[in-house]
């Protein structure tokens, strides 16, 4: 089977300190429409890995390719509208006056029409039971509740790849339920995701390759 | 025998400024000491809310429509759920001091509590690392013990298991039942079903409503 | 050798050097002093082990506000020779240029001074101040106070963050969307800020903050030779400074 690669990452070298390096010489690819998840205790670099692969953070050295670019030339925003994005923290993503604005922000001004964007914002909404919170004002929310609203936003760009970093945290078992629709969705319609989380019967259900990482290495790589 | 109730919570409601619905609607909820609950429901409901008003931060610290009575035995504590607006200090150390100071424990005391903390919860590489610089998981482990450096009576825990990793989650749990065992009197608000069997009673919250489910673990003592 | 022995020096001593610095750019009004003074506290930086530009760069945004405060003063305050007229009003003065650059080196002299505190953590010069009499409760919310700067800061680097993660460069937006955008990011970027310094408050009232009129401290800050060597040779140099400058500027 001949698969493109989606996101790519050549002899990596990243340190938030010069002092210490979390992350030495990783090789590593992801494919297009691959459902893959990250694993390792608490520390391991995980979320450091995920940000290097979204282009938030930038690798100290060796390459990072994004659909066959050189990431580290591409401006961040460039990347955001290939490679979806969601922190561990959802407040850091939080930047509309309306859990509708959030989602519909995007899309706004990226000159999409306006029926477009009401149609998406409206089935988002629903899919994720915020539709009675349309009007409050993000920040105030409780933490299940950003993190939807977090989700709803960057899927509604539809992304070609998407990385979300411990997505069930703070969702109920019900939600969990809806999240694994969305990313079956996802994988039929061929969009790779990468998922960062400790929820084992999560990944179990949503992923078929598993990354796990113990101090800023990949040490083990399998199907499941 | 009945055992000394150390949290009674009456007729508690609230309403957060300027919204129109009750998130907690004449609210009962009791809990011997030496007892851990744990508090469910769906996201949204009012977990945290009720946590804060169990806790007193409402209606000392948050605005809105309070009524009802919250009755504690004892000194209470309270982990909230986003581990990044718990943290200030700038090495664990400090954050885990920051309890015991306010008390006016003394230097060696202080310096005894934080390694022994340290120690149980498996931060102890950590102690001078600026928090602000942690793991999603290493923080929440930090606001934990940055709470239990007080050793309060009565412990109000938000959701403190939600980014641990596994050995960490059963580090956690086998803390939270030795505080038990010490007579420490707790309560959880938890969504995954595996972390439920911790509690000796579990209650639902729903609609501003809370009832109280058929215990898991232990029997269900009294009533 | 040196720059470690000053990075460890007692919070209280750097605490009372960048106070003799400051005092001497608030009193002086000379800007040939000033600069002079400026050097000085560029080369303690630098014997801080705080790299000169790197700070600079940091602060860019501050720098570029105190430039601009700078070339308003000279140009409304005329004294001296006219430098720049249109028709008959003077644009700007020899008056005016100097006291720009007076008020540029005051700010460059303060920068560097709080430079020289960041090489103490917070809890360290909290302590400091305490130790030197000062309440607890003042320290703390000080501290806190200042610390809603950062909390600020690190909101709008978020958010910026936030809305490039939806693809959009704000750079190449059309004019009115983009300040549709800014303006749309005001007040998630205030209220996020506000609502993050509250919280942070709510967790330390209930860790017992405030719970009595005392408070004990785990860490305990303790004067060392160095530190009396440094205190007694800048308090010296100081006085000397002042009388020199008030002889020879004043007199
Ligand atoms: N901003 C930062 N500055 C310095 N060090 C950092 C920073 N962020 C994280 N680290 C360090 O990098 C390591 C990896 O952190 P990371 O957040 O990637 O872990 P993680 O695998 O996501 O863990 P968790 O499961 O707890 O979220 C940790 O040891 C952490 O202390
Ligand atoms: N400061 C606030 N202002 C207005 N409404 C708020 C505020 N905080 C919370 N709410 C609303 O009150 C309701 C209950 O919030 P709460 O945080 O208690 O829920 P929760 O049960 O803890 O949810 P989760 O499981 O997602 O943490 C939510 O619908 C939320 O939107
Ligand atoms: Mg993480
Ligand atoms: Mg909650």
């Amino acid at each position: 089977m001949n698969r493109e690669i989606a996101l790519e990452l050549k002899n990596l070298v990243f340190s938030y300190r010069p002092e210490s390096i979390l992350i030495e010489q990783m090789n590593l690819a992801l494919f297009k429409g691959e459902a893959a998840a990250l694993v390792g205790p608490n520390g391991a670099g995980k979320t450091t890995l995920g940000k290097l692969m979204a282009g938030i953070l930038k690798p100290s050295s060796g390459q990072l390719i994004i659909f066959g670019e050189e990431g580290k030339t591409l401006p961040l925003h460039r990347i955001a509208q290939r490679v979806g994005y969601c922190f561990q923290n959802p407040e850091h993503q939080l930047l509309a006056v309306s859990v509708e604005d959030e989602i519909a922000f995007g899309l706004k001004y990226r000159s999409a029409g306006q029926d477009h964007i009401s149609r998406v914002t409206e089935s988002l909404l629903k899919l994720f039971e915020i539709e009675r919170l349309r009007k409050a004002f993000p920040l105030n929310l409780s933490w299940g509740e950003k993190r939807r609203v977090v989700l709803a936003a960057s899927l509604a760009l539809d992304p070609e790849f998407i990385i979300l970093d411990e997505p069930t945290n703070g969702l109920d078992d019900e939600q969990i339920e809806t999240l694994n629709r969305v990313l079956g969705g996802l994988h039929e319609r061929g969009i790779g995701v990468l998922l960062i989380s400790h929820n084992q019967s999560f990944v179990e259900i949503n992923a078929q390759r598993i990354l796990q990482m113990e101090e800023g290495k990949i040490v083990n790589d399998y199907c499941l | 025998m009945q055992k000394m109730l150390a949290v009674e919570a009456r007729a508690l409601s609230f309403r957060y400024q300027g919204q129109h619905t009750l998130v907690l609607d004449k609210v009962n909820f009791n809990l011997e000491q030496g007892k851990i609950a744990a508090i469910t429901g769906l996201s949204g409901c009012g977990k945290s809310t009720l946590g804060y008003c169990l806790s007193g931060v409402i209606p000392r610290l948050i605005k809105g429509d309070f009524s009802g009575e919250v009755n504690l035995q004892g000194r209470v504590g309270i982990v909230f759920q986003d581990p990044d607006t718990q943290i200030f200090l700038p090495t664990v150390e400090d954050e885990l001091a920051f309890g015991p100071e306010n008390l006016c424990l003394a230097r060696e005391e202080i310096r005894e509590i934080i390694s022994c903390n340290l120690e149980l919860i498996g931060l102890k590489e950590l102690r001078t690392e600026n928090p602000a610089t942690l793991s999603g998981g290493q923080k929440q482990l930090v606001a934990l013990s940055g709470v239990l450096t007080l050793s309060p009576d009565i412990l109000v825990l938000d959701e403190p298991l939600s980014q641990l990793d596994n050995s960490a989650k059963d580090r956690v749990k086998s803390i939270l039942l030795g505080l038990k065992e010490e007579g420490k009197t707790l309560i959880i608000m938890e969504h995954d079903k595996k972390n439920l069997l911790l509690a000796d009673q579990i209650w639902c919250l729903e609609r501003g409503r809370l009832f109280q489910l058929p215990a898991s673990g232990e029997v269900n003592q009294g009533e | 050798m040196s720059m470690t022995t000053a990075f460890s020096l007692d919070p209280r001593t750097k605490l009372f050097l960048v106070a003799c610095l400051s005092s001497c750019a608030v009193i002086t009004t000379h800007w040939a002093f000033l600069s002079g003074l400026w050097v000085v506290s560029i080369l303690l930086l630098l014997v801080f082990g705080i790299s000169p530009w790197d700070m600079m760069k940091k602060i860019r945004l501050l720098l570029y506000m105190v430039i601009f405060i700078a070339m308003m003063q000279s140009i409304f305050i005329s004294a001296g020779q006219a430098l720049i007229t249109i028709g008959n009003i003077s644009l700007m003065t020899t008056g005016g240029l100097l006291m720009a650059m007076e008020f540029v080196f005051r700010m460059l002299i303060i920068v560097c001074s709080a430079g020289i505190l960041s090489t103490s953590n917070s809890r360290e010069i909290i302590q400091g101040l305490i130790q030197l009499k000062l309440p607890y409760e003042l320290a703390f919310m000080a501290s806190l106070g200042i610390r809603f700067i950062p909390v600020f800061a690190e909101e709008l680097r978020n958010t910026m963050t936030a809305v490039q993660l939806r693809g959009i460069d704000i750079r190449v937006l059309p004019w009115r969307q983009k300040i549709e955008v800014m303006t749309g990011l005001f007040q998630p970027v205030v209220a996020g800020a506000i609502i993050k310094s509250r919280s942070l408050a709510m967790s330390i009232e209930m860790r017992g903050f405030r719970a009595y009129p005392t408070r004990s401290s785990y860490l305990l800050l303790k004067y060392e030779r160095k530190d009396y060597v440094v205190m007694i040779c800048s308090g010296l140099l100081t006085a000397i400074l002042m009388f020199g400058y008030f002889f020879w500027f004043q007199a």
